[in-house]
């Protein structure tokens, strides 16, 4: 009977849902909660004090010059990262949509995916050995070939955080951009050629806007993911590299000061709202015209 | 000639999907392709608007060989299935887009655009997207961002596919009005027999890749030049018989002129067919069971078991108030016109 009422309510309305709403609010809202009510409270020798309530400690980290530098290059490196994914996401992409045979299709897809296959962590080392000193893949060449006498230095720089990001979000911004552009009318395109216009005008005036959704879906994960992300610009931004989530992670795990470290995990997930928000909005609004009903 | 295909082969991985093909409009000429879908009809209009470049043959617009040129600078207005609209442009700017391309003057846009809306009766709508509006209002925006261009050939491919059955008549005779009165040379694909009877000045009627007829509406129907013609175009019974001395006999007395020899079937249109009584002394060349009978009023259809030449359909002009005959009634099938039958050479091909 009991099995029969459960069989019922998990099958209709949100019921489906229902196992991973529960899991994400024990494992993700309430730890979530808890650690933004630190940010509000005052903790002494791991007590929180009791009506410490306060906005004091948002306070002085907003009046913090050093908290807007941080904030400031987290939010560049993210936006150039996924500029860069873009830009380079984007042609992988049409030729995605270009391909005929199923199985370069396939080819093409794994490549694109298998980095997500290797953990994160992994890749970045990869890019110390070839970025890193005098003895760097790309250094060694360069000097090698006599284009340049002394190392450059990338290693520890926004340059080699930007390199990072950019790699390893770019299947992210990928996959969108082929479900944008994959199942495109290419009659459309057709049309466009009918009617006079070069292949190169027919794709700044057709393709290009029609994919706008997938523009935008693959920029709010890629700019979500690099404005959040604390393993690359801790592997390859060096020791006085901060941004925001490095900023997190190290008050938390290192310094044990969990106030601090919330209010940065606060403000750091309210601005990732209010981008990703933007850009969706922003992807919306270029694409009125699907609102538009008679 | 202002267009001319000429012996225009296209093949795809291997199978040659049009053999041959061989085609001239004149100036201001509208033709349909008809045939069913795989025989190559879409594949040649793909050809004349430049998407597909044939292996062998030209195509020549007023007189330019175009083969190998590509689509955007072929002067050639095409309608599609779909429509193709921009759903992200409005229709104010889909109509101009050809203009636009082409850098004509803004001042100038907006006055041709205003005359194409206006020439498909859609003024006032400029400012909505594709997705507010009908079928039959998509369609005409399709059509006006065509025409606005001047083109030298308008190509129209399955144009009233998507629309509903009623609309679709009234479009179809909407836009042959409008073809003939901006006077553009026009090619229309359809599968639809009806449609290409309403459209065209001549109908192609195609198959396999090959253009097995192109005359006019009355003469396809009339004097088919192959029983597959005769079979798609209307409906028809095929009477098989051999010719000899001059003469094919029909049976009953009926003997029909003719120049072959041999093996012929001969063309019986439903309506060229007349039902009437068995009678003793009146010999008529079928007899047989009435299987079916459909009474529609003005005519009467019936089919009818000739035994040895299979089930012959009759459309019977009802003279007023005349009984019908029943199902189950034995009858005789007599011809009205001998002359209009028209009498094919060989064995059935279809």
């Amino acid at each position: 009977m009991s099995a029969g009422v459960a069989g019922v309510v998990l099958t209709r309305g949100i019921g489906p849902a229902l196992p991973a709403i529960v899991y994400l609010v024990v494992f993700l809202v309430l730890p979530l909660g808890f650690l933004f009510s630190f940010a509000f409270l005052s903790v002494e020798r791991g007590e929180v004090q009791a009506g410490s309530f306060s906005f004091l400690h948002f306070r002085e980290t907003l009046s913090d010059p050093l908290f807007w530098r941080v904030a400031w290059r987290s939010f560049w490196v993210g936006v150039v990262a996924t500029l860069l994914c873009l830009l380079l996401g984007y042609p992988v992409a049409y030729l995605y949509s270009e391909l005929r045979s199923p199985l370069a299709r396939q080819l093409l897809l794994v490549a694109v995916v298998a980095p997500l296959l290797t953990s994160a962590i992994v890749r970045t080392y990869a890019w110390l050995v070839i970025l890193g000193g005098r003895y760097g893949l790309i250094n060694s060449m360069l000097i090698d070939l006599g284009l340049i006498t002394r190392p450059l230095r990338i290693l520890n720089t926004d340059y080699a955080v930007i390199i990072g990001m950019t790699q390893v979000h770019l299947p992210f911004m990928i996959l969108p951009l082929i479900a944008a552009l994959a199942g495109r009318d290419r009659s459309l395109e057709d049309a466009s050629l009918a009617l006079g216009a070069s292949r190169v005008r027919t794709f700044w005036r057709v393709t290009l806007p029609l994919s706008i959704p997938g523009i935008a879906a693959g920029s709010a994960i890629v700019f979500a993911l690099s404005y959040t992300n604390f393993i690359v610009p801790q592997l390859l931004g060096g020791g006085n590299y901060a941004t925001l989530a490095l900023q997190v992670y190290e008050y938390i795990i290192v310094i044990l000061d969990w106030t601090e470290g919330a209010v940065r995990a606060t403000l750091l997930l309210v601005s990732c709202f209010f981008f990703v928000f933007l850009i969706t909005w922003a992807g919306n609004r270029a694409m009125r015209w699907t609102e538009a009903r008679p | 000639m202002h267009v001319v295909i000429s012996d225009v082969d296209k093949v795809f991985g291997g199978t040659r999907v049009l053999k041959g093909c061989t085609l001239g409009l004149e100036r201001g000429e509208v033709v349909s392709l008809l045939g069913p879908s795989g025989c190559g009809k879409t594949t040649l209009l793909r050809c004349l608007a430049g998407f597909l470049v044939p292996e062998r043959g030209e195509i020549r617009i007023d007189g330019t060989d175009v083969t190998l040129v590509p689509p955007n600078r072929r002067r050639v207005g095409l309608v599609f299935q779909s429509y193709a609209l921009f759903p992200h442009l409005s229709v104010f700017d889909n109509v101009a887009y050809g203009l636009t391309v082409r850098r004509c003057p803004r001042r100038e846009i907006a006055e041709r655009v205003r005359e194409a809306l206006a020439l498909v009766a859609l003024e006032g709508f400029a400012e909505r997207f594709p997705a507010q509006l009908s079928g039959g209002q998509q369609q005409r925006v399709a059509l006006a961002r065509a025409f606005i261009l001047e083109p030298e050939i308008l190509l129209l491919d399955e144009p009233f596919n998507a629309l509903d059955a009623k609309l679709r008549g009234t479009m179809q005779v909407e836009l042959r009005k409008l073809v003939k009165r901006l006077g553009m040379t026009s090619i229309f694909v359809t599968h639809d027999q009806t449609e290409a009877l309403t459209l065209s000045d001549r109908v192609a009627v195609m198959r396999d890749g090959i253009i097995q007829q192109l005359d006019h509406p009355l003469a396809l129907y009339d004097t088919p030049s192959s029983d597959y013609v005769a079979g798609f175009i209307g409906t028809t019974n095929f009477v098989r018989r051999e010719a000899r001395e001059g003469h094919v006999a029909l049976g009953g007395g009926l003997a029909l002129p003719t120049a072959v020899q041999g093996p012929v079937q001969v063309v019986l249109r439903p309506e060229n067919l007349r039902v009437r009584a068995v009678r003793e002394g009146a010999a008529a060349p079928f007899t047989g069971k009435v299987t079916f009978v459909r009474p529609l009023g003005a005519t009467v259809e019936y089919e009818i078991d000739a035994g040895a030449d299979g089930t012959l359909r009759v459309v019977d002009l009802r003279e007023a108030l005349a009984p019908t005959f029943a199902e189950g009634a034995d009858v005789a099938v007599v011809v009205r016109k001998p002359e209009a039958c028209a009498i094919l050479p060989g064995e059935p091909t279809r």
